[in-house]
């Protein structure tokens, strides 16, 4: 070997070793399934150079872990799909305030934390499904109302331990009391056709093979369905009407607007690439992500100036509960407990 | 602790083995102890936690969701002892005793079920089965009929679980009960059935009860991989231990109380295995050969019960 190939060999090894040291990077830990966030971040790392790494984990296991590493932690960002869970992390005290003029214009006060430690990235609403055939939507009123015994045996909704069911009773909890939220999980647990089992998409399934009448899931679930390559989903899914609850009433609680919730991430305290999480934190705020966001998931942007996709626009438009989500967070533990009381699975 | 008198085992063992050489032997004794420590760290771990304060987890526990998690857990070792030692020893007995078209395939074919996780098979079962599946929709379209005009078993339900565990983790007795079967001397079956015994009663009689050490322990890895599993059960819907411990930590936030939850169904584990009938070791001496069997034996066997206890 000559000299030259090995000089030319350290010097390699020597710029690769720098640039792995140097070079901008931020650490993202996210909750979020990664067919659903990885595109975003290819174009942040396209339009800034700043290489993205991302840990894909469920929410609860990723606060935990932010927590124990301390101020070793890598993290930067946390990424999560519910507002009860950025509640978490921020009463574990794992988030930083971020000042951005940007995020603030961006996002409304309903969907970013007081403290400005979380902020919404997009938004989703829980609501009532149905069969077109065998329901008509004027029988159909409010969450409330999924206790009536008029709807005996005929609601599929999945289990108590997922978050979104949880967010659902925690925003319950606070807009009736605990004490009627609780008689609520009892009735619905009562009108169940069959035990929890399987997610969102498998309620709505189980709804038009004939097996209950209602099923209850997230938006984005019918609108990919319907836009699936599955031809199976998509059938299934245009037998499917779509009502937002509580949207007009005689009472304040009647017409208070469909359950919402996001999809969100704060910058962590310990943060070794603060201004690099900033940075994605507006990126995933601005018109590509938003746009991502709407089109390729079907959510509901934060922002009043993106459309929202074709298949969502069908839903129709509704009123939101404009409920604080840190509400969601200071009410999960009320609801997991309901939940285990009540017998729901 | 058990663990401690494993490696106290081991390092005296080592210790003997060794006189003649080294009398201190000590670099090895300090490293079976490390050895035994990396293995240990999470058992330890887990158990330290019950001396941990643990709020009011408990009680909301035992007043909801406990009973359930326990009765569910025993109900789905039970189908799944039926569903294991039917479809292991059955087909390892005729594998080895008979031949029949097909059989040197299915000697190692009936293995293959272990590589495949438990959810997967749970997953293709209710695609398949379920209310909205094809077969369900077909059933349905060509006799005009609705959900509930017929009766259909559903998949998504305890016994289902017990049918899709039992499907993978068989081969686990089927592996024992063969090389089980294999060692065993055809003498004393022909004997059996030159005395009058139908090939069946020579089976009962003769070739299970020679097999048996070997049998329980199969079965036992097959009950650990039922207590350890969380795919299936969570996918089902059925409230287990595994599945309270992932509720308990995610949903009530409690990871005290989740660690406390894992480390009663590491007890329960441990007494179970204490109790095996039989015993192990003398399973393990068809393996191991040579003028330390004996010792080597029991090591093997003491840590195989730390091994069993782990994936917890």
């Amino acid at each position: 070997m000559s000299f030259k190939t090995v000089f030319t060999f350290f010097l390699g090894f020597f710029w690769l070793l720098v640039g792995s040291v140097f070079a901008a990077e931020v650490n993202v830990y996210s909750a979020r399934g990664e067919d659903l966030i990885k595109p975003a971040l290819d174009q942040f790392t396209r339009d800034t150079g700043i290489t993205v790494n991302l840990i894909t984990e469920n929410a609860s296991a990723l606060i935990r872990r932010i927590e124990s590493e301390g101020v070793n932690s890598p993290a930067d960002v946390l990424l999560t799909v519910d507002a009860g869970r950025l509640y978490r992390a921020k009463e574990a005290d794992i988030f930083q305030s971020i000042d951005s003029a940007t995020l603030k214009a961006r996002i409304p006060v309903a969907y970013r934390d007081v403290d400005d430690k979380w902020f919404g990235l997009s938004l989703r609403s829980r609501v009532i499904m149905y069969d077109k055939s065998r329901v008509d939507a004027s029988e159909l009123s409010t969450y409330e109302d999924l206790a009536n015994p008029k709807w005996r045996n005929e609601i599929c909704i999945r289990s108590s331990s997922n978050i979104y069911n949880q967010s659902l009773l925690a925003s319950l909890i606070a807009h009736v009391g605990a004490g009627a939220a609780e008689e609520w999980t009892r009735g619905l647990v009562a009108n169940l056709a069959r035990s929890p089992q399987g997610g969102d998409r498998d309620q709505i399934r189980a709804a038009i093979a004939g097996q209950c009448k209602l099923a209850v899931s997230n938006t984005y679930y019918l609108a990919g369905m319907l836009i699936s390559d599955v031809e199976a989903d998509v059938e299934v899914a245009k037998q499917v009407g779509v009502f937002f609850p509580n949207q007009g009433g005689d009472n304040e609680s009647e017409r208070r607007g469909a359950h919402m919730n996001v999809s969100g991430a704060g910058v962590v305290k310990t943060a070794p690439n603060k201004m690099e999480a900033v940075q994605l934190l507006e990126f995933l705020t601005g018109d590509f992500a938003q746009k991502f966001y709407s089109e390729v998931n079907n959510e509901y942007s934060v922002r009043s100036d993106i459309p929202v996709s074709d298949a969502l626009r069908g839903f129709g438009d509704f009123k939101a509960d404009s409920l604080n989500l840190d509400t969601l967070g200071r009410n999960n533990d009320s609801a997991v407990r309901m939940a285990d009381r009540a017998g729901w699975r | 602790m058990r663990i401690s008198n494993v490696s106290s085992e081991s390092a005296k063992i080592v210790r003997k083995g060794h006189k003649a050489l080294n009398p201190k032997a000590s670099l090895w004794s300090i490293c079976v102890w490390l050895l035994c420590l990396v293995i240990a760290l999470p058992i330890i771990v887990i158990f330290a936690s019950i001396f941990l304060p643990s709020e009011d987890v408990w009680q909301h526990l035992i007043d909801t969701v406990l009973g359930i998690y326990i009765s569910n857990s025993l109900l789905l070792m039970a189908g799944v002892s039926i569903g294991v030692l039917t479809v292991g020893i059955l087909p390892a007995w005729l594998v080895t005793f008979y031949r029949f078209p097909g059989r040197s395939i299915l000697e190692w074919a009936l293995l293959m079920p272990l590589a495949i996780p438990a959810y997967i098979i749970a997953y293709t079962y209710t695609g398949l089965l379920d209310v909205a599946g094809p077969l369900q929709s077909l059933l349905r379209e060509s006799f005009d009929m609705r959900y509930g005009d017929y009766w259909f078993p559903e998949v998504r339900s305890l016994l289902g679980a017990i049918v899709m565990l039992s499907l993978v983790f068989y081969p686990y007795v089927y592996l024992l009960a063969r090389a089980a079967f294999l060692e065993q001397s055809a003498a004393a079956l022909e004997a059996a059935r030159s005395l009058g015994c139908s090939p069946l009663r020579a089976f009962t009689q003769v070739g299970l009860p020679l097999a048996r050490p070997a049998i329980v322990v199969g079965l036992s890895i097959a009950l650990m991989e039922t207590l350890a599993d969380y795919g299936t059960v969570q996918y089902f819907g059925i409230p287990t231990f595994t599945t309270g411990i992932y509720r308990t930590f995610n949903g009530l936030g409690s990871s005290v109380g989740a660690t406390q939850l894992a480390a009663l169904l590491m007890v329960f584990v441990y007494s179970y295995l204490r109790d095996i009938p039989g015993g192990s070791q003398q399973f393990l001496k068809l393996f191991i050969v040579g003028p330390h069997q004996e010792k080597v034996c029991e090591v093997v066997d003491s840590s195989y019960a730390i091994l069993f206890v782990l994936p917890q």
